[in-house]
């Protein structure tokens, strides 16, 4: 009854359901990203555009052009950037931020003090702001004062990595930044003279830029992500919950060797490894729940 | 003692868990029995990681017979209960072969111990398992009993003969047993199907600690009378049994759709409820996370027709998750939801005032908008209007509507989208061009006159002699226009002109259309070859066919055949399936299927045997869509593959085909099933109905 009352325009194709099988299994080996049979009409809407774009007629002709075609590499940017959900903003969940700043940086800050050098990745960072808040973080702590600081971001989404490099931000990037954090780490762009709070977007301070470098690559790709050095902290918050099983296992055993022993790997709230990997050990801290890599015998310190 | 059993037994006594737990990964190699011995001292580790590693690895274990027995053993294990419940989990890994273990411990063991093999039993469902349980539901143990009633839950994955034993069973012991037990056996019988009758469930609705279960089970009936006690228990003065009665109607409101009759029944008993009211309004809400609830409330308020609730319906069409519900109850509303709508619209995100624009042309065309008259000025003001906005995400629903409602006026603004830098705003302008023009053929055919093929306007002119050829309505002059657009600089134009001439016909379009195969964007080389398998062209595209390297090409090449002479695609996409190229044996599979001759089904059991898994899914998929019996062999081979790809997607394709026979090929598998993924699939198929499709 609800279904298809109004999904399809005039002359638009309808995404059958054995396309439909064919093409979720395809979306979830290579993006990790599994539409579930309730997702299905999210499936058909979201790459209709595509259909549109490549004067195709059905959702078969799509699949062959992922699957087979010569174009298939360049067709997938534009198919994962309408499949994946880019939203993200300044400070997210805060409590594990708090937990971040004030329980784990001193214990890297401490495990570290020799080598004098910090690296932390944002996985699936999206625009950036992730990433950012990770670096603002960092500076606040006053820790880690000449230091080898690198805070990694990477997505999927070369659209996404391009607006992370820029680094200017809208009122929804916004949304639970207090007024004295956008003082210190912002500044306004395109502000009319002598009449603040008519600046179009803000920009990031050029301390907290410094420290952040942004990649595109996809988190099942081994060999790209070895580009990412070896990291004391990885967050990947709100990427793994659209995966399936298999490639969450994936996943977490590659942040698991790119991690350093001891490193951590920090989750969103709605995620847990139970089931995923046993390779980690919890660590309860008192505002969170995160996952350390064992130091195992013998190695107290990074390799 | 051998060099590795030495380390393992090293590893194992370690002090870091870490190493025990890699030592642990070894125990498969060693020999029995020490293999086994080792097994038990691993799952009673202290470490959980280490223990979870050791359940791992128990179903790789040799011989397997001494395993089960020292596992079942261990469920006796009073006071480890970490030991116990490793192995449970190792005992479900295991599977079929651990039943006969478990089965012993439910007759020797304590009531802890018994419920544990109870647990096993679940776990690794078959037919003497769940005789098994059947019989534990008379243990003089309470937790023995309720375990044993949840696990009857998943008795129709142990076939038939279970179920039926698993249904009556449990309907005696939710008339008659304790609470839990009772509240397991409710559970486990919604688990095993087809919706218990209202008669079994109406008496637990007056009972304390069996309302919520019972409201949650009588979702989707559609008894009257269930559907009555379900809207009155939407405004329980408990929110969980609201929540959950709203949640239930939606259900059975989705499975009554169309049945008015049964909707009013609904209906009036919500809108004599100011308390139900209440719930299902804070239930819609966007920020409701739990979207089943937010749907079920949407169409629920879309009953009441509240004029009042429009706007916080609408606010759901810019969900994906709800849309569709939402979609439905403003349809209910017909146009009194028209006013509300624009009035929402004009604050609302771009996003959202787009999907309220795309529904205005469904509501005033409903049945229960027909004869608004004055309702539709006003709204195609708003449409037109809508036009003009910055956002593709407004302007591209509104050219939607403008596809229903456009008149002859609105052909100069539509034609203006058609060359817009958003693709969905263009593919959106040309779908409402052409049908505006079908419906208004004297004006399409006055703006498509005087305009220069090579020029500016040569886009909308071009689709617009399309749907006039469409109508019948073409002159001679127009093979002319379009065989020089095929010439236009613009790929979009080459391609509208192809597809234009498509429909004229004729020898003039064919030689036109033939020359625009060699066209460098593959857009217009494709509509090309679409194109002439419209023209019927069968003779041009077999040679094609047999002259084409590039397997690419040859998929939308055999299509064209196959429009064009059903028969000769069928001859020359035969002999491909065996080709080792991946693209060009899956290219002949999707034609193949698509052309309903009988030879078809032995050429695909073929071609599921191909070496690339891809082709084998591929082919499989055309062979369940036939509906035709031998399918079934296919698929009982695919289920063994080497590959899980394919046993995963095997299992799913039997799961939709249903019938004792794909049954029992999904059991049988499961019965030797030692990947996880594929179990898990398994089990879902043989949970699954297969469901109807719903074909726009
Ligand atoms: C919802 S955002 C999360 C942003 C940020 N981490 C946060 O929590 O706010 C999810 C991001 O994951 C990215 N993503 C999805 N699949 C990915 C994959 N296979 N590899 C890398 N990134 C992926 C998407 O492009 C998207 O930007």
């Amino acid at each position: 009854m609800t279904r298809r009352l109004f999904g399809a325009g005039v002359g638009e194709a309808v995404l059958r359901a054995d396309e439909y099988r064919l093409l979720r299994d395809l979306v979830s080996e290579r993006l990790g990203i599994w539409f579930g049979p309730e997702s299905r009409l999210s499936l058909e809407r979201r790459l209709r555009e595509r259909l549109t774009v490549r004067g195709l007629t059905s959702y078969s002709d799509y699949y062959h052009l992922l699957k087979f075609s010569p174009f298939a590499a360049e067709e997938w940017e534009e198919a994962s950037e309408v499949l994946t959900t880019h939203e993200t903003y300044f400070f997210r969940e805060d409590y594990q931020l708090r937990a971040f700043k004030n329980e784990l940086l001193p214990l890297v800050a401490e495990r570290n003090r020799q080598r004098k050098r910090l690296h932390i990745w944002s996985a699936g960072c999206s625009t950036g702001e992730e990433t950012y808040t990770i670096a603002m973080l960092v500076l606040e702590s006053g820790l880690f004062d000449g230091w080898e600081v690198r805070i990694y971001g990477s997505d999927l989404s070369k659209k996404c990595i391009a607006s992370a490099r820029r680094g200017a931000y809208g009122p929804t990037s916004f949304r639970v930044t207090d007024e004295a954090a956008k003082r210190l780490w912002f500044r306004p762009v395109g502000e009319r003279e002598g009449d603040p709070g008519t600046a179009v977007s803000h920009g990031v301070a050029p301390a907290v830029r410094a420290l952040c470098h942004f990649a595109q690559m996809n988190l099942l790709d081994k060999e790209r992500t070895y580009l990412v050095g070896r990291c004391d902290l990885i967050f990947c918050r709100n990427v793994m919950i659209y995966f399936d099983a298999p490639s969450r296992k994936r996943v977490i055993e590659m942040f698991h060797e790119r991690l350093v022993p001891g490193g951590i790997l920090l989750l969103g709230h709605a995620e847990s490894l139970l089931n995923v990997s046993t390779a980690f050990e919890l660590l309860h801290l008192r505002g969170d729940l995160v996952y350390r890599k064992p130091t195992t015998a013998g190695t107290g310190s990074e390799p | 003692m051998s060099p590795r059993l030495t380390r393992v037994l090293a590893g194992l006594s370690d002090s870091e868990s870490e190493t025990r737990r890699l030592a642990t990964q070894n125990l498969p190699e060693l020999p029995a029995p020490e293999s086994c011995d080792l097994l038990l001292v691993a799952l009673g580790d202290p470490d959980w990681r280490v223990r979870k590693e050791a359940a791992n690895v128990a179903a790789r274990i040799e011989p397997r017979t001494a395993v089960v027995f020292a596992l079942a053993r261990a469920l006796g294990e009073r006071d480890d209960t970490g030991l116990r419940n490793a192995a449970v989990e190792a005992l479900v890994s295991i599977g079929p072969d651990a039943v006969a273990g478990a089965c012993d411990a439910l007759t020797r063991l304590d009531a802890d111990g018994r419920k544990l093999a109870v647990e096993v039993l679940a776990g690794a469902p078959t037919l003497a398992g769940m005789r098994a349980l059947a019989r534990a539901l008379s243990d003089v143990d309470s937790n023995v009993v309720t375990a044993a009633a949840e696990g009857l839950g998943r008795a129709h994955l142990a076939g038939d003969e279970a179920r039926e034993l698993a249904l009556m069973k449990l309907t005696e012991v939710l008339a008659s047993g304790a609470t839990p037990a009772r509240l397991a056996s409710l559970e486990s019988l919604r688990a095993l199907g087809d919706g218990l009758p209202w008669a079994v469930l109406e008496p637990l609705f007056a009972d304390a600690w069996l309302r919520r279960p019972a409201i949650a089970a009588t979702g989707g009936n559609t008894t009257p009378r269930a559907v009555l006690a379900l809207a009155e228990a939407c405004a329980d003065s408990s929110a969980t049994n609201s929540f959950e009665a709203v949640f239930a109607l939606g259900q059975s409101l989705e499975a009554g759709w169309g049945d008015d009759d049964l909707l009013e029944v609904a209906a009036k008993t919500l809108r004599a409820s100011p308390a139900a009211r209440g719930r299902l309004r804070a239930l819609a809400k966007a920020g409701n996370v739990d979207s089943r609830a937010r749907g079920a409330a949407i169409l629920a308020l879309g009953l009441i027709r509240d004029p009042d609730d429009v706007a916080l319906i609408a606010d759901a069409l810019a969900d994906d998750a709800v849309a569709d519900h939402a979609e439905a109850a403003l349809l209910l509303f017909g146009c009194d939801a028209v006013e509300p709508l624009l009035v929402a619209g004009r604050t609302a995100v771009p996003s959202l005032r787009g999907a309220a624009l795309s529904m205005l042309p469904q509501l005033t065309l409903s049945p229960t908008g027909a004869g608004a008259g004055e309702e539709g000025p006003a709204h195609l003001a708003a449409v037109r209007e809508a036009l003009g906005d910055v956002s593709a995400e407004v302007v591209a629903p509104a050219l939607k509507s403008l596809a229903f409602v456009g008149g002859a006026a609105d052909i100069p603004a539509v034609a203006h989208h058609l060359t817009s830098s958003e693709p969905r705003v263009a593919g959106a302008a040309q779908g409402a061009l052409l049908a505006i023009a079908a419906r208004n053929v004297d004006a399409a055919r006055l703006a498509a006159t005087r305009v220069d093929p090579r020029g500016d306007g040569a886009l909308a002119a071009t689709l617009l002699l399309d749907a006039l050829a469409r109508a019948g309505s073409s002159r001679p002059e127009d093979a002319e226009f379009l065989a020089s657009a095929l010439s236009h600089r613009e790929a979009a134009v080459r391609r509208a002109a192809v597809e234009a001439l498509a429909v004229l016909g004729g020898e003039e379009a064919a030689l036109g259309v033939t020359f625009s195969l060699a066209d460098e964007e593959p857009v217009v080389a494709n509509a090309a070859i679409r194109a002439l398998g419209r023209l019927g062209r069968a003779e041009q595209l077999a040679m094609l066919v047999a002259a084409t390297r590039d397997p690419i090409r040859l998929a939308p090449l055999l299509r064209a055949l196959r429009d064009a002479d059903p028969a000769r695609a069928f001859a020359a996409a035969r002999p491909l399936l065996r080709s080792k190229e991946a693209a060009v044996a899956a290219a002949a599979v999707d034609v193949i299927g698509s052309i309903p001759v009988d030879a078809r089904i032995e050429a695909l059991m073929g071609a599921a045997e191909h070496p690339n898994h891809e082709v084998v899914k591929l082919a499989l998929a055309q062979l369940a869509n036939t509906g035709d019996e031998r399918a079934l062999a296919s698929l009982a081979r695919a289920i063994e593959h080497g590959a899980e790809a394919v046993r995963r997607y095997a299992a799913e394709l039997l799961g939709q085909e249903g019938g004792a026979e794909a049954e029992g090929m999904l059991r049988a598998r499961l019965d030797r099933e030692r990947s996880a993924e594929v179990r898990t699939a398994i089990m879902a198929a043989l949970s699954s109905r297969p469901d109807v499709e719903t074909l726009a």
